[in-house]
């Protein structure tokens, strides 16, 4: 019978899972009470985790009875049709192969001089400001909300717009409210442009998608759910990776000599914090076995994926940082059907950041201590507040 | 012979395979399912980077198959639970 401990979700060390969890790893498919009261299954596991979110029998369906840290933050009032992250099997390989195409590697990488300009910009206005600055704001979050903008074919004269309502939606300083208002503004914002590109024929992704006959309202949920999922992550990433490296001067090093090794680093910074592991939980549909123990129908699944890209049967040494370690077997972007739609995207947008700041910057240094540092304990996905540079 | 085959049903278009070994993986320009540019790669460090391919690949839509009779790749079809026979 496994006991019942509470399971805090906060991390006392910004650099390691929070140590409830990595007690777990004695009992890797735990039954836990989560802070809301409910009980759900933790997994610790990596291999059990590959293993739960490859079975169909589990569901991602965000909003069925049982799922576990149900989503609190603002959405649009209006209902929204679930988008792709909730479906289950066969309405999710529909909707996610209907837009894949739009991801791939050839396709992101033609993205690149765009992401360069958006870094270069966002850099130059950082150094034409005052001393310190907060990197979050300055560099962090505007950074993928224009790349999102010009994914989606956002014109630039609304760039603005698209980009302070964004930060609104995801600044918890600002009410919740102003934040509702911000989630619709983005909401009805989506919609009209579609209404744009439906009358004037555009060479982007919802343009593309329309002249492959994607019905409205799909449509405009999937811009949003790419706003949602592809900010404040790698904004998180962007912030985390930074002040790592920072905190790391002979990993900086590293990094400046030789600027090939920059997506090892970047993927050692995704192992390592592991941001969005809540993202992966799961409600079982039936009854299935998982590391020996019986997950009844119904039951949360909760993936601890911070500590399984820990996992010493998976991970030589893993809480150690070694950019050099060259693991790609992290579920940093999850696993199965639903792995990270727009990882590639991310990862190169890391890489940019990281290679461009760092070179451009070459006395950039915290304008904090480690401890006066104010990390997301409170969110479902890690990452910091702010984080004040200066040079 | 070794012969690498992709599960188009079940390839959910990540990339990760690409992004380990683009001598031997490729990504269709329109879905974005993998295309297999070379299924039968001899050079060792090549089938090295191709088992680390299986290996995370998230749609488990990759195998090694050891094989005399050449087979068309996109016919493999695993149960959804079968993980291919070079996992790990
Ligand atoms: C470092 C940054 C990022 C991290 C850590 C991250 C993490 C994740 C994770 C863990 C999932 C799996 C969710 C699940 O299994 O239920 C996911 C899914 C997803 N991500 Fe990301 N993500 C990042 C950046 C992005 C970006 C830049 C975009 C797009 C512009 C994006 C779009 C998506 C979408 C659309 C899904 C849903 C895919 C599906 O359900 O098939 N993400 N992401
Ligand atoms: S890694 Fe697997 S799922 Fe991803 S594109 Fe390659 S074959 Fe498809």
């Amino acid at each position: 019978m496994p006991d019942f401990p509470v399971l805090p979700l906060t991390r006392t060390c910004p650099y390691a899972p929070p140590p409830e969890h990595v007690q777990l790893q004695r009992e890797p498919v735990a039954r836990v009470t989560l802070p809301d009261g409910s009980q759900v299954w933790a997994l610790s596991r990596l291999d059990d985790i590959r293993t739960m979110l490859t079975d169909p029998r589990f569901s991602a369906d965000r909003q069925r009875a049982g799922f576990p840290l149900q989503p609190s933050g603002p959405r649009p009032s209006a209902p929204m049709r679930q988008t792709m992250i909730g479906l289950d099997p066969p309405e999710h390989g529909e909707a996610r192969r209907a837009v894949v195409g739009e991801f791939t590697i050839r396709r992101m990488n033609a993205l690149r001089p765009r992401i360069q300009q958006i870094v270069d910009e966002s850099i130059d206005a950082m150094l034409a400001g005052p001393r310190p600055a907060d990197l979050v704001p300055a560099l962090a979050l505007p950074v993928p909300s224009l790349v999102i903008c010009e994914l989606l074919g956002v014109p630039y004269a609304d760039h603005d717009f698209f980009q302070s309502r964004s930060a609104k939606l995801l600044h918890r300083g600002v009410p919740t409210a102003e934040r509702h208002v911000a989630a619709n503004e983005i909401r009805e914002y989506m919609a009209e442009l579609i209404v744009q590109k439906e009358k004037q024929p555009a060479d982007d992704l919802l343009g593309r998608q329309l002249v492959k006959g994607a019905d409205r309202e799909d449509l405009a949920g999937l811009g949003f759910l790419l706003l949602l999922a592809g900010h404040e992550t790698t904004g998180n990433m962007i912030s985390l990776g930074v002040m790592t490296l920072l905190e790391r001067p002979a990993a900086l090093a590293a990094l400046r000599e030789d600027p090939a090794t920059t997506p090892e680093v970047v993927e050692e910074l995704l192992r390592y914090f592991t941001i969005a592991e809540f993202v992966t939980s799961r409600v079982a549909r039936e009854d299935v076995e998982i590391g020996g123990v019986l997950i009844r129908a119904g039951d949360g699944v909760l993936t601890l994926g911070n500590v399984a890209n820990r996992d010493p049967a998976a991970f030589v040494d893993g809480d150690t940082f070694d950019t050099g370690r060259g693991a790609r077997h992290h579920i940093a972007f999850g696993f199965g059907p639903h792995q990270c739609l727009g990882q590639n995207l991310a990862r190169i947008e890391l890489q940019i950041v990281f290679d461009t700041l760092f070179a451009r910057i070459p006395d950039l240094r915290l304008a904090a201590t480690f401890d006066e540092l104010s990390f997301k304990d409170d969110s479902t996905v890690y990452g910091l507040h702010s984080l004040p540079v200066t040079w | 012979m070794i012969r690498v085959t992709a599960d188009l049903a079940r390839c959910v278009g990540a990339g990760q395979c690409v992004l380990t070994e683009p001598a031997v993986f490729d990504q269709d320009e329109e879905d974005g399912t993998v295309v297999v540019l070379d299924s039968t790669p001899k050079d060792e460090k090549t089938v090295t980077r191709v088992r680390q391919a299986i290996h995370i690949c998230p749609g488990r839509a990759l195998a090694l198959v050891e094989s005399a009779a050449p087979a068309r790749a996109d016919t493999r079809v695993d149960s959804h639970l079968n993980r291919p026979a070079v996992d790990g």
